[in-house]
């Protein structure tokens, strides 16, 4: 369409506001990490000026799934580690959209890391926030895959026995990897930064949140919430601009170009300090969604046509009958 | 000596022959000295033939036996590959100039065939080959067809990607509209019927559901109403014309495709109208259609945008298909030229070829001879939004990233070509005259394109020219003296060399005998470079080579002198447009130089000595925007590092509050107490709420809630 006529258009566009977006008060517990990673969601939402009707939230089982509830948008809480599959469906069948992924460390990391990988690989147009608080909540304090070794948890009295699984490396590992992050709650300014480059990027892009659970585990993250210089911010003129105001705070900077994969994978290795930042961004990964992209839609009406036209290969006619004569039944 | 200075004198005037010391250069196949190592121009490695294949760019010949080469390695076995390619790329060359075949594989046949004879070693190496060249493709040589066949092969292909796109944009839109028909009727009572219903799940499973229950079921929840009669209608219509068009008509379509080639200007504009309407209600439809698609068609908002009125007609844009014209005959009449002008003022998409064939305007009445002037790229480069590309035949393969830019811009493109196969320069090959008429300036390479930028400077390049900063490219000339020793100068290639080739400009030249040399006889440039107090005393001569590379001496008359002059301003009037010599830049740095001198200058000793001037104050930095520090003892949050937590909220909600970016801030201090404060501080994870000096001095609990508040001041 010509440009006077987008314009026109445009004209009639709504604007959002945060009201818009919101639906409930979360059920979280006061102080938990998630209502950060709400605010700057709903924020990001509004800036972008995302149609509520045009976006969709898909998360799996645990405290964070609870996501979508608390989005007035579209939004599928789903089964057990099965939101980033049900979140490429989505893409695939209806790809004006845009679609989020809220998933735990638990529903991500343990009964869902199969489809992780796989994601990560297919590239899709997916925003997945990973909210990672090392634990799962909603059942009462177990621990997860990330875990740090020694954690005391129900199923896990003398202390957990394995090391933690790094879900930045292993993102970093899977090919066709495009987009990796990682944010903290305790710093909303640069989850939203990371949030809005991540949502921004074409291809799927992963968000690890380290995010604080005051009710199970309320002393994990507290030394790096206390000490600034134990977060060490990236940027780089391809990743985050650091503001000033936050610069005053957080001196432990580092800068690393997003493009560099060898890099990246040496900064995920990093625990103390905690990197925040975009680790690795590469804008020219082809998305799955593209790639399969039919010329023509696969609408009823075609798939019917190619069914009927392979199940004539095997059809016997009567004596004398053709395909042509038999009545149309529909 | 002096008879002759006074012959050649006469002649350079007049252009009159005198019997003695001038003699006419008609019938010794003379051409300009600089031309003596091109004469067998097929047994030279250059850009053409080309080699025009389906689904690829143009490609040279000389390019292709390079690449097939490239892996070809060391040693004596690639040697000698190498050796048997090159035999095989001349063999080519010279059957395409001969006309003997148009094919590569034909070509490579006949050539083969020749090559091979009974040497074994010659078809392994030519059997090594074939495969990495192309399979087939049209062999286009340096002619008068080169133009047209290029630019018709270059832009078949963008055409034929840009209607695909365009066939497969509009078939996912027909097909989104007859989804929502679809489901529409999947929906309605006719849709839910039982046996419609048995007819979707198949004779294999019906036995396992029961219809008449479903029916029933699907009617209790049916939607209350289905499409409206007027989103029915405009669907309808929308499929109607999608299906129905002529730009990119889809596939099972009985729809007649458009042509978009044309041979005049009139008929591509007479063509363009009569689209015009459909070409409308195609865009719109386009634009409706994706809004119905994607459920955003809103009657109130759209209907007034869409219906019935011209006012915000869409326009197909990048997809839009181009109309091709090739006018590859002699001049245009003024009427045709003044179509072609309108058509590209307008904008419209059209790519046009303007070929000139012959660049000479002779008259026998006035024996004048001069350079035709085709004012066609000239005027469109006034236009401002046409893309201009003006070359030579023999440029169009170095310069093909250039055409290729000019039929993907979005607007009206001119290709002004001169071809060099004019009548009178049969003698010469149009390769060389087309690469002449480029070196002399008789018809210099340009181009502009729009879409490079918003300056002149961006648009505007004449870099396609050779040695483009100079009035006249200069090429070293050797060649062996009397005494078998090498001489040699460097020689300018003018106006007059690329006239001296063309057989009607004969009159106008005359050769001098070796005796009759003398020193008044200069180059062309020379003669022509500073202005001529005396013109009398120097006379233009230029060297010439006969076929079996002898040089002459040809003097020029002054009706080829003063041509060249013309050419030259010509020239000019380019460079400075191109950047060259750009008076007013000159201008300015002249004046900036003096300027500069003026100020360099010593400037003398005042009389007395001046008053000691008041030190300088030292130079403050700018202070940063100062931040609204909180005053002391006043209880403050940093907003910026807010988790929205939730927390202070839930201690009081009137003292504290979000704001429009969820970031909890104190909005009314007098809402609550110091003990709220001071709650709200502990409770906070991020610790970022500082709840200063209590207000009231009387508030119960003090001592305590100060000693709570300590660590959060």
């Amino acid at each position: 369409m010509s440009d006077a006529t987008e314009c026109l258009l445009r004209l009639h566009d709504e604007q959002h506001a945060l009201e818009d977006y919101q639906s409930g008060v979360p059920r979280w517990c006061s102080g938990c990490g998630d209502n950060a990673i709400l605010a700057a969601v709903q924020r990001l939402c509004r800036d972008e000026d995302l149609r509520p009707e045009k976006t969709v939230f898909v998360s799996g089982i645990g405290c964070s799934s609870r996501f979508p509830h608390y989005m007035k948008t579209y939004g599928l809480h789903t089964i057990h580690g099965r939101a980033l599959p049900i979140a490429e469906g989505i893409r695939l069948t209806r790809p004006d959209l845009a679609v989020f992924v809220n998933t735990g460390d638990g529903d991500c990391c343990s009964i869902g890391a199969a489809h992780w990988i796989h994601a990560i690989r297919y590239n899709m147009n997916l925003t997945v926030m990973l909210h990672d608080n090392q634990i799962y909540g909603l059942t009462k304090k177990q621990a997860s895959p990330t875990s740090p070794v020694g954690t005391r948890s129900n199923t896990t009295p003398r202390g957990s026995w394995l090391e933690a699984l790094q879900p930045l490396q292993v993102t970093l590992g899977v090919q066709n990897v495009s987009f990796v992050a990682q944010a903290v709650d305790w710093i909303p300014e640069v989850l939203y930064d990371i949030l809005r480059a991540a949502h921004r990027h074409r291809g799927c892009s992963f968000v690890r949140i380290l995010q604080r659970c005051p009710e199970w585990l309320p002393k994990l993250f507290e030394p790096f919430v206390r000490d600034p210089q134990r977060v060490c911010l990236l940027h780089h003129e391809r990743g985050l601009a650091i503001s000033p105001e936050l610069a005053k705070i957080y001196r432990n900077q580092r800068e690393h170009d997003p493009r560099d994969l060898v890099a990246a994978r040496a900064v995920a290795a990093m625990q103390d300090p905690i990197p925040v930042g975009i680790l690795y961004h590469d804008p020219d990964v082809p998305c799955y969604e593209d790639l399969r992209r039919p010329v023509q839609g696969h609408t009823p009406e075609r798939v019917r046509t190619g069914l009927e036209a392979e199940f004539d290969k095997f059809t016997i006619w009567p004596q004398g009958a053709s395909a042509a004569v038999v009545p149309d039944t529909e | 000596m002096h008879v002759a200075f006074h012959d050649q004198l006469a002649f350079h005037l007049t252009g009159r022959l005198s019997a003695g010391a001038v003699e006419p250069i008609d019938g010794r196949g003379l051409l300009p000295a600089l031309f003596a190592p091109y004469r067998d121009l097929a047994a030279l490695r250059h850009d053409f033939p080309l080699v025009l294949s389906p689904g690829t760019p143009a490609q040279s010949l000389s390019g292709l036996f390079d690449a097939a080469l490239a892996d070809a390695g060391d040693g004596e076995a690639a040697e000698r590959l190498r050796g048997h390619a090159g035999r095989m790329e001349r063999a080519l060359r010279r059957l395409v100039a001969e006309g003997a075949a148009e094919s590569l594989a034909d070509a490579w046949e006949i050539a083969s065939a020749a090559l091979i004879g009974a040497d074994a070693e010659v078809r392994e190496s030519l059997d090594r080959l074939r495969p990495v060249l192309p399979r087939d493709g049209m062999l286009a040589g340096c002619d008068r067809a080169l133009a047209a066949r290029v630019l018709m092969h270059e832009w078949s292909e963008g055409q034929s990607a840009k209607l695909t796109r365009l066939s497969a944009m509009i078939g996912r839109l027909a097909a989104g509209l007859k989804d929502i028909l679809r489901a529409d009727f999947a929906a309605s009572p006719e849709g839910r019927r039982p046996e419609r219903l048995r007819a979707a799940i198949g004779s294999a499973l019906e036995a396992n559901f029961d219809f008449d229950a479903m029916a029933d079921l699907l009617d209790r929840t049916a939607p209350a109403r289905g499409l409206d009669d007027e989103r029915r209608r405009r669907i309808t219509w929308l499929l109607t014309v999608l299906q129905t068009q002529r730009y990119a008509p889809l596939p099972g379509s009985r729809a007649m495709p458009y042509g978009f080639t044309f041979a005049t200007a009139g008929e591509a504009l007479q063509a363009w109208r009569e689209r015009l309407p459909a070409a409308a209600e195609l865009a719109r439809a386009i634009a409706m259609a994706r809004l119905e698609v994607a459920g955003d068609y809103n009657e109130a908002e759209h209907d007034a945008l869409f219906v019935g009125t011209g006012r915000a007609g869409p326009s197909l844009d990048a997809d839009a298909p181009s109309y091709l014209v090739c006018l590859t005959d002699e001049q245009p009449t003024p009427g045709e030229a003044a179509l072609l002008l309108e058509a590209l003022g307008a904008g419209l998409p059209f790519k046009v070829l303007a070929q000139t064939d012959d660049l000479l305007a002779t008259d026998d009445s006035t024996a004048t001879v001069g350079l035709r002037v085709r004012p066609l790229a000239a005027t469109a480069l006034t236009l401002g939004e046409v893309y201009v590309l003006q070359a030579g035949a023999s440029q169009l393969f170095s310069q093909l990233a250039r055409v290729q830019a000019g039929l993907a811009y979005n607007g009206p493109a001119l290709f002004s070509v001169y071809s060099g196969a004019g009548p009178a320069t049969a003698d010469l090959p149009p390769y060389l005259a087309s690469a002449a008429a480029v070196e002399s300036r008789a018809f210099p390479a340009f181009v502009c394109d729009p879409g490079a930028g918003p300056d002149w400077a961006s648009r505007f390049s004449l870099n396609a020219n050779p040695q483009a900063e100079r009035d006249w490219p200069v090429h070293a000339l050797g060649w062996e003296d009397a005494g078998h020793q090498r001489q040699g100068e460097m020689v300018a290639f003018t106006l007059v060399d690329f006239l001296a080739c063309d057989r009607r400009v004969a009159p106008h030249l005359a050769r001098i005998a070796p005796d009759a040399w003398n020193g008044h006889l200069v180059a062309v440039a020379e003669a022509m470079a500073p202005p001529q107090p005396d013109p009398g005393n120097r006379m233009p001569c230029l060297i010439m080579a006969d076929a079996q590379e002898g040089l002459h001496k040809v003097l020029a008359d002054d009706i080829l002198l003063h041509e060249t002059r013309r050419c030259l301003d010509r020239w000019h009037v380019l460079q400075e447009l191109g950047g060259i010599h750009n008076s007013y830049a000159a201008r300015q740095v002249e004046a900036a130089r003096l300027e500069w001198a003026t100020q360099a200058a010593p400037v003398p000793p005042p009389a007395t000595p001046p008053a000691a001037e008041p030190p300088m104050p030292e130079a403050t930095p700018p202070e940063e925007a100062a931040e609204p520090e909180p005053e002391p003892g006043e209880p403050y949050i940093e907003s910026v590092r807010c988790t929205t937590c939730n927390e202070c909220i839930t201690v009081n909600n009137r003292m504290f509050a979000y704001d429009a970016n969820r970031k909890a801030s104190i909005v009314d201090l007098t809402a609550g107490t110091f003990r709220q404060l001071v709650e709200a501080a502990e409770n906070c994870p991020v610790s970022i709420i500082h709840p200063g000096k209590p207000r009231d001095p009387n508030e119960p609990g003090l001592a305590e809630l100060l000693t709570q508040a300590a660590p959060f001041l």
